[in-house]
């Protein structure tokens, strides 16, 4: 009878219950656990704040302090790994680390602060540090010299030398 | 003496049903593969249901409601007077078999008419499915009762335990191992309770402390009942009949859960038609007692 | 033959390819041609309206066709004068809620529609404020307005709420039944609870690349599908080269997504009619295919693993091997199970011959999925109109005659085999490449349409893109929202025991589909959790 072959089948199977939590789980390789920003690594291109799909990650410039601030908050954060994908430097991974249940709000903020530049001419903060180093390699020789201008002042110094100049630099 | 030994059975019942349960319970877990719940959950459970608070709901008759389940819970504990269970010792008069039966009758009566009063349509629809059922398993349970009258030629449960051993008697008591499941409400007969279905039927308003006393209710009249189908079969004077008893209500248990783990439940009319035909064949097996065999 | 229909019908055919067609179709035409498109043989699928003030053309109705003889989708178009279209309830039952629901979020009103209650905004948002219009913020919130309804009270009759939270379901939905003694005469829907608003959200501030992953929450169990569905429509728009690798690994997810999807119906099946050891039985194997989830993708339920283009990750050669073995010895317990479960009377007993839809009704209703196969209804996505790599696969349909419970389960039992055949075939075919094609263009203002095959039936995104990276409209139709109307007529009749196993054999999912109900004696209402929290 069918149902005396199914009992049979249970008692040689035994017990499938696994001890977590008494013991702890493994996960496979691959796992999409909780992501952490290293801060040596971060250059502040806002590449993973914009493709982040439930704005989790926020980047914005405190220009009081000169300072970019990447906030990443956990509770918005659907583990999808696009982050990780887009960012061009392996500064945001995803952990193996699902146990995030906690009391304390603070647990789920990470903040990474970064410097930024100020610019040559009018002095507001236009990009960190590191982006534009990062993107120093890409520069001809004579974008060089305007390397540290925030992007309006260079537009006036290009149209500048476009109407005034003679010669030497750009025309 | 006599009176301490009683109490020392009553003492036994009281303590021993929910540990029955959690025995039942954890055989249950084994056969699905889980770790299951330990012995002495069901104890917990019966615990904490009795420190939280009642609440009575505003539709509802209140005196049969309050009245029901302390009915029900004493109805059964005056049953096992009259039935030994650990030790060989119990009032006894004429009519033992039938007063039993009573009881059980009364112990089902006002449950139902608690849950009736309750005035929630699942509970009336648990209600209604309950009676039917019981309806059925009376009749079976009177031709059973008919037979072992007639094979012990007494109502008396001094001159009934043990029956002897006849072809009757066997058929008689596998009948009575048949409507013990269906009383004890285990699956597939626990059509007033089913939970995916009514949401647990005629409890479902109750809380609480009442609700305790009728789940401590459900669980004590299954040991009355196992006691009565090994009261039937163990001789009473037997030096070694403590041991037998508890051997026998760990075989029960152990059948009757596995048995509740592996039936799909069924639905009224199915239960009702099964009852029916187990009734025409009761009554070939009192025939057949009549005759002497 | 369709493209007939529609020029006598004076449409002005708007794009015309192997897998779509879209018609302009005058207003005063639009009866007739959904009649004679439903006579040759083309279901509805669903229906979107889409606020189209800013590109010029005012307010615009999309009916969608799922053409089978042809093997396409055809969409017919209805531009509204004065806010007014013809209704095509009349002829075809199944456009009922779909014109419901864009006369709740866009305010079109559709002549001689049979029933023009709401149904998916609660009763107590106000008057005049349309959700679903651009001028209308994502995130802004109408005061709420007071309303009360009176339930009728039937004599004779027990009126049994099934519902919001009842043990059976597990979703909050509501069926109101109303029984004599044991059997049900008479039941009513109420649903869309838990509208989240999803599709102002798509229009509202997500990209193109992100709404794969807004996609994929619809369901909890049937994610990936919709998932797929939006990428393929967005594909289909933009003309976009998908590379073979990754057309297989999509149907090796989507597959495996399909058995985890049926053996949870399977247990849940078992849990329902008291075989509680089947649901664990059940539910032990099916750990198996969301472990092999859990490796190939980073996730039990939510793969993530798809992006306009292709997909995300790789499957390792040498995981292959492993997969087949695995998958072997999980059918054979599979089989083990069912072989033995099916031959317990008392379980067949509780399915034979309950819930019966006929093949017609069903038809006309325009069921989906299992529910239609179990009755007799030959229609699958995969097989009609083939995506991903379904060209190239062999498979079987399994299809029953009867319309009862038991067909529906047997149809399931046998697709998980079928599925594990499938994904046998397509780790032996992976052909070698590239798993992602980003270079694309997308264009402005083109209507597209994706289908898959979920688990529950058909599932229909249809997307109007936008300016830049983002979609103009976006309209995900999930196959419960066709099945539930089948349901009231299946459980005319049956007994009060029947009911949750009934209601459960179409597979209800209704986060795919859908405020909350406060029952409280005499007064029935519909409103918000805040509104309700508020009085407590």
């Amino acid at each position: 009878m069918g149902r005396f072959k199914l009992i049979t089948k249970a008692i040689s199977i035994g017990r499938v219950t696994e001890k977590y939590p008494f013991v702890p789980l493994e996960v496979p390789e691959g796992f999409r656990g909780k992501p952490v920003i290293d801060p040596e690594k971060c250059i502040g291109c806002t590449a993973c704040s914009n493709a982040c799909p439930p704005q989790a990650l926020q980047v914005y410039d405190d220009l009081e302090r000169g300072v970019r601030v990447v906030h990443l908050f956990i509770g918005r954060c659907i583990f999808c790994a696009r982050c990780q994908d887009v960012c061009p430097t392996e500064a945001i991974k995803l952990t193996k680390e699902f146990e995030l249940a906690t009391l304390s709000d603070e647990d789920l903020h990470q903040i990474v602060e970064l410097q930024m530049v100020r610019c040559e001419e009018c002095g507001k903060p236009f990009d960190t540090f590191r982006h534009l180093l990062y993107t120093a390699k890409e520069l001809q020789p004579w974008e060089r010299e305007m390397m540290f201008l925030c992007p309006e002042c260079k537009a006036k110094k290009v149209s500048e030398k476009l109407i005034f100049g003679k010669g030497g630099g750009y025309v | 003496m006599n009176i301490i030994f009683i109490a020392i059975n009553l003492a036994f019942a009281l303590i021993i049903a929910p540990l029955i349960d959690g025995f039942e319970r954890k055989i249950r877990a084994r056969l699905q593969n889980r770790q299951g719940p330990s012995i002495l959950q069901t104890w917990w459970d019966l615990i904490k249901l009795f420190k939280r608070p009642t609440i009575e709901p505003q539709d509802s008759v209140k005196p049969l409601y309050k009245l029901a389940p302390y009915i029900t819970f004493t109805s059964v504990l005056a049953a096992y007077l009259i039935i030994p269970t650990l030790l060989p010792a119990s009032t006894n008069f004429i009519g033992d078999l039938i007063l039993v039966v009573y009881l059980l009758g009364l112990a089902t009566l006002s449950f139902v008419i608690g849950a009736f009063s309750s005035g929630n349509a699942y509970a009336q629809i648990g209600s209604n499915r309950d009676v039917s059922l019981f309806m059925s398993e009376e009749l079976l349970l009177a031709f059973i009762i008919g037979t072992i009258a007639v094979i012990g030629k007494s109502l008396s449960f001094g001159q009934l335990f043990p029956l002897p051993f006849r072809i009757s008697s066997v058929l008689a008591l596998l009948l009575l191992f048949l409507v013990i499941y269906v009383a004890s409400t285990r699956l597939p007969f626990d059509i007033a309770e089913a939970e995916p279905e009514i949401i647990e039927g005629p409890l479902i308003e109750y809380s609480g402390k009442h609700l305790g006393l009728l789940k401590y209710f459900v669980f004590l009249k299954r040991l009355l009942l196992y006691s009565l189908i090994l009261d039937f079969i163990i001789p009473i004077q037997n030096p070694i009949r403590l041991i037998c008893y508890l051997i026998g209500i760990i075989i029960l248990s152990i059948v009757y859960s596995t048995l509740e783990a592996y039936y799909g439940r069924f639905r009224i009319d199915q239960a009702i038609r099964i009852l029916k035909r187990a009734s025409i064949v009761a009554l070939i097996v009192w025939m057949i007692a009549v005759v002497g065999w | 033959m369709i493209l007939e229909i529609l020029k006598s019908n004076n449409a002005k055919i708007l794009r015309h390819d192997e897998k779509v067609t879209v018609a302009l179709v005058p207003n005063d035409k639009l009866r007739t041609t959904a009649e004679l498109l439903f006579k040759a043989g083309c279901y509805y699928a669903t229906g979107a309206g889409v606020d189209e003030r800013l590109l010029g053309v005012g307010f615009s109705m999309y009916h969608i066709f799922n053409c089978e003889a042809e093997g396409r989708y055809i969409i017919i178009k209805a531009v509204a004068s004065n806010l007014k279209i013809p209704s095509i309830t009349p002829i075809i039952s199944g456009a009922n809620w779909a014109e419901r629901e864009v006369m709740d979020m866009l305010g079109i009103f559709f002549d001689e529609h049979p029933e023009p209650v709401r149904l998916i905004l609660p009763d107590d948002w106000p008057e005049g404020v349309y959700p679903l219009r651009k001028d209308f913020r994502y995130n802004e919130r109408p005061p709420r307005v007071e309303f009360e309804q009176k339930r009728e009270k039937k004599p004779g009759v027990i009126e049994v709420p099934v519902g919001p939270y009842h043990p059976a379901l597990h979703e909050p939905e509501m069926f109101e039944l109303y029984v004599k003694g044991e059997e049900i005469v008479g039941a009513v829907y109420r649903g869309f609870h838990i509208h989240r608003g999803m599709e102002k959200l798509a229009e509202g501030r997500m990209t193109i690349n992100q709404i794969p992953f807004l996609a994929e929450r619809i369901c909890g169990i049937c994610g990936y599908t919709h998932n797929c569905a939006y990428v393929q429509a967005i594909e289909d728009a933009a003309k976009i080269e998908v590379p073979e690798r990754a057309l297989y690994i999509r149907t090796i997810l989507l597959e495996l997504e399909r058995i985890h999807s049926h053996m949870l119906w399977l247990g849940v099946a078992f849990h329902l009619l008291g075989f509680e050891s089947g649901f664990m039985h059940t539910w032990r194997i099916r750990e198996t295919f969301m472990d092999l989830a859990e490796l190939l993708t980073g996730n039990r339920k939510t793969y993530g693993m798809n992006l306009i283009g292709g997909v995300r990750r790789n499957i390792d050669e040498n995981k292959k091997k492993g997969l087949s073995e695995i998958l072997d010895k999980t059918k054979k317990e599979i089989r083990e199970i069912f072989d033995n479960a099916t031959q317990m009377r008392e379980l067949i007993n509780r399915m034979e011959g309950i819930g019966v839809l006929s093949k017609k009704k069903g038809r006309e209703i325009g069921v989906v999925g299992p529910t239609a196969r179990g009755s007799d209804i030959d229609t699958d996505v995969r097989r009609d109109h083939p995506y991903a790599a379904y060209g190239d696969l062999e498979f079987k349909v399994p299809i029953y005659k009867d319309g009862d419970v038991l067909s529906r389960f047997l149809v399931r039992y046998e697709e998980v085999l079928e599925s594990i055949w499938l994904i046998e075939q397509a780790l032996d075919q992976l052909p070698p490449g590239d798993i992602l094609n980003e270079e694309y263009e997308l264009p402005e203002h083109t209507i597209c349409v994706g289908a898959t095959e979920a688990p529950r039936g058909e599932d229909v995104h249809f997307a109007i893109m936008g300016e830049g990276n983002k979609v103009y409209r976006w309209h995900p139709r999930a196959p419960t929202y066709n099945n539930l109307p089948a349901v009231p007529i299946m459980l005319k009749g049956e007994k009060l025991a029947d009911a949750p196993i009934i209601i459960a054999s179409i597979d209800p999912c209704f986060s795919c589909t859908d405020h909350i109900v406060i029952v409280d004696g005499e007064k029935v209402y519909r409103c918000s959790l805040d509104n309700y929290l508020g009085g407590l």
